[in-house]
């Protein structure tokens, strides 16, 4: 190599060092050999390499960027470091689309007073705001976390309860809001993250006002996204806290379906259908699953005329934790799990020693310790078939086959211990997980996807469905905390046999394990097919239990005899 | 950013300080180097740790996050990593002797690097799905993997590692991390912004003909 500064190599290596733009065509052009043009075309991969780093600058004013986690019309969002709390927050930095536009620096000053003026635990928590040049930075709290509309996107629809749940916690947040003089403005799916650990954040007051001051185009409150607009707003009304109250219908309804009321490609074709006083697909046509309850509440948040709706966020609240406690049990556990629920709940009561007793006739043991409050994590759970190399979700109420082979996919987000038992129509309790010799065991580390039952001796390995017997139930047990009590509770529990092999076992082996229990190879090994599984956070069942730290979900599924 | 500060001052170090028995003056850990400060945290130091740590966090997150897809980066926490594998570094330090802070942040960076393919083939091995598999690569692509494309990033990472040290240090300083000339002149104790300049310009060329020669292999 030349280590002459008139090199042409060397001169366009400087100038990518210093950021420069490199004249290629004149260097190509240059270039004697082959080989030397091989060299250039890499120096252009280098430039690219180089690039990637200016396009986020390394700080803004005091903060240390980290990296761009969003972006839109009004700027950038950054993750930064802020060296005086030596916290990580998020940074959104405004700057005005045009230098003489000063009005976009005094926007985004007012979102974050207004912000400021909101202290809840489900609204994101602004820390201040700075100016540098003609830009303005906003740091507010960092949700490590997604979207509501990127789960049910990328994953699923929710369940009712679990809906149900984000839905009480949104009304909480816009309540706080609507109470500190506020309109949000824009309470959609984009704008409602669901953090690791479950809680429910309110973001992005770039299009909120004061209640009471009115829009600055008389007719035209237009701002928002016009597939969660109510109606009156369409027709020249302005915004009010009944217009919140519609969108959070509109996103109650897409949480549970993946759709809107009102489906559109432009403003105008949705605001036509409002004009039209047309009706939105009933809810109950997309999900013929959803308790009566919840899609009256939707229904009326969704009212076309405001004075139908809800009178405020707190009103819609009541509506909705009213559907919780009402909500009837689909799929009440069969006479064992229930001892055994009734069994957890004296655990986690601290009285250990009578559950474990209850189980299996005696025994004193040690109080248990304390558990998280379960609002503080997150858990994902599916069952998944496996059948002919596929694998798909399993519903509740769906039939099992025989000879089907059956797995439990879980994500945690905090370290737990997880415990799986299954009981069938003749009162037989099992524990499918975990199993001593497997691979995978508790506690299951966070923020990773489980196979369970795991693995043995390189190879995945799966619950066979080996017998019919009408029904089988299953109860999915997790807590961050070890509790001795709930090992020796399981423990008392029979366990699939695996003293040999369980890819070698015999047919007639097979057998002689009980109807979903026997352990067998997973037909399934491509990790691709796994990840593009959808519908991961849909619950098993609309029974989840959160029992002071615990987490538990029951799920049923048919496994009729075949004549 | 980064002070320019010998290290004459360290216990140890100052062989030309007199035996007076009075302990030497100590830099405050604000305006001590980082080189000072790795060394001070290898001397078990818990406050030079977390001095050294706030320092490098992120910048080395900053390059994490070029690395992992997107989809990933909830689940393998990248805060949480880099963090651990600063520490990791610190407290193998003894075996590692660099010779300026950039062979440093070189060691973090490969450490780093190691321990994101070191959780890809552990997903690989468990059979639960790897978000870092590059069958994804298409949806799920790295910023990096995306601006350069993976073949080119491949025959990168193996050109850089056939570079001498300095060489490879300094395209990590200037290329992967972005820091400013004048940080490195510090980093890699040289004379001036124009030695830094040069030393980097050539190490690139250097690397393009490794990267050529690659893509005939």
């Amino acid at each position: 190599m030349s280590g002459n500064a008139d090199d042409p190599l060397l001169s366009a290596a400087g100038k990518i060092s210093s950021g420069e733009p490199v004249d290629w065509k004149d260097i190509q052009d240059q270039m004697a050999t082959p080989d030397q043009a091989a060299i250039v075309e890499e120096l252009r991969s280098l430039e690219r390499y180089a690039q990637v780093n200016e396009k986020t600058p390394a700080s803004w004013g005091r903060f240390q960027i980290i990296e761009q986690i969003g972006a839109g019309t009004f700027g950038v969002v950054y993750r930064a470091l802020d060296p005086t709390l030596q916290i990580e927050v998020a940074l959104k930095v405004t700057h005005p689309r045009h230098p003489a536009l000063a009005s976009d620096q005094d926007k985004a000053l007012e979102e974050a007073r207004r912000l400021v003026k909101v202290k809840h635990p489900n609204v994101v928590r602004a820390f201040g705001a700075e100016r540098v040049g003609d830009e303005i930075g906003l740091s507010m709290e960092l949700v490590n976390g997604r979207t509501l509309d990127e789960i049910v996107r990328r994953q699923a629809p929710f369940g009712a309860n679990e809906a149900v749940v984000i839905g009480i916690d949104l009304c909480r947040a816009l309540a706080a809001v609507h109470n500190a003089g506020v309109l949000h403005g824009d309470i959609k799916a984009h704008n409602v993250m669901r953090e690791d650990g479950g809680r429910t954040v309110l973001m992005d007051f770039g299009t909120s006002r004061d209640i009471h001051r009115q829009p600055p185009a008389p007719g035209g409150d237009f701002a928002g996204t016009p597939l969660y607009l109510a109606p009156e707003v369409f027709a020249g009304k302005s915004r009010t806290m009944a217009s919140e109250i519609y969108s959070v219908g509109v996103l109650l309804y897409f949480l549970v379906s993946g759709l809107h009321p009102f489906e559109g490609e432009t403003r105008t074709v949705i605001g036509e259908l409002h004009a039209r006083h047309a009706p939105h697909k009933p809810l109950r046509d997309l999900r013929p699953d959803l308790p009566d309850s919840f899609i009256r509440v939707v229904d009326r948040a969704l009212s076309e005329s405001p004075e139908h709706r809800y009178e405020s966020a707190g009103a819609l609240e009541t509506a909705l934790v009213r559907v919780l406690s009402a909500r009837p049990d689909s799929n009440p556990p069969s006479p064992v799990l229930k001892v055994l629920l009734a069994a957890l709940a004296l655990v986690v009561l601290g009285l250990g020693a009578l559950a474990v007793s209850r189980l299996k006739g005696g025994g004193a043991l040690a109080p248990v310790p304390s558990a998280n409050l379960a609002s503080e994590y997150r858990i994902d759970a599916a069952f998944y078939r496996e059948r002919a190399g596929l694998i798909e979700r399993l519903t509740p109420g769906e039939k099992l086959l025989s000879d089907e082979t059956l797995s439990l996919q879980v994500e945690l987000s905090t370290p737990a211990y997880v415990y799986v038992v299954n009981e069938d129509e003749k009162g037989e309790s099992y524990l499918l997980f975990p199993i001593p010799g497997l691979a995978l065991r508790n506690p299951l580390p966070p923020g990773q996807r489980h196979r369970l039952p795991g693995m043995w001796d390189g190879e995945p390995v799966s619950w066979q469905v080996t017998s019919a017997g009408r029904n089988e139930h299953f109860l999915i047990v997790a807590s961050p905390q070890r509790s001795p009590e709930f090992e020796e509770m399981f423990a008392s529990l029979p366990q699939p046999s695996f003293g040999k092999p369980a890819l070698k076992l015999s047919a007639d082996g097979v057998g002689r394990l009980r109807s979903v229990g026997g352990l067998t190879a997973s037909p399934v090994r491509t990790n691709l097919q796994l990840r593009l599984l959808p519908e991961f956070s849909t619950p098993l069942a609309d029974g989840e239990e959160r029992v002071r730290g615990l987490w538990i979900r029951q799920a049923t599924f048919g496994n009729p005899e075949i004549n | 950013m980064l002070g320019a500060v010998t290290l004459n001052f360290l216990p140890g170090m100052d062989e030309t300080a007199p035996d007076s028995g009075v302990p030497p003056a100590r830099l405050p850990l604000s305006a001590a180097s980082s080189f000072d400060l790795v060394l001070r945290a290898n001397a078990g130091e818990q406050d030079a740790l977390e001095a050294l740590c706030a320092r490098y966090l992120p910048r080395l997150q900053r390059w994490a996050h070029g690395r992992i897809p997107p989809a990933a980066r909830s689940a393998l926490q990248t805060h949480d990593l880099v963090q651990d594998t600063l520490i990791k570094v610190v407290e193998r330090l003894p075996s590692f002797q660099p010779r300026h802070e950039g062979a440093f942040q070189g060691y973090v960076r490969t450490a780093l690097w190691n321990r994101i393919r070191d959780i890809a083939r552990q997903y690989q091995r468990t059979g639960a799905p790897n978000p870092l598999d590059t069958e994804m690569a298409g949806k799920e692509d790295s910023p990096l993997d995306q601006a350069i494309g993976h073949e080119t990033l491949e025959r990168y990472e193996a050109a850089l590692d056939r570079l001498r040290p300095e060489e490879k240090e300094l395209i990590i300083a200037r290329i992967e991390m972005g820091l400013p000339h004048a940080e490195i002149v510090v980093m890699f104790d040289k004379p001036s912004v124009a030695a830094v300049h040069m030393a980097i310009s050539r190490a690139l060329v250097r690397l393009a003909e490794e990267m050529a020669h690659e893509r005939k292999r």
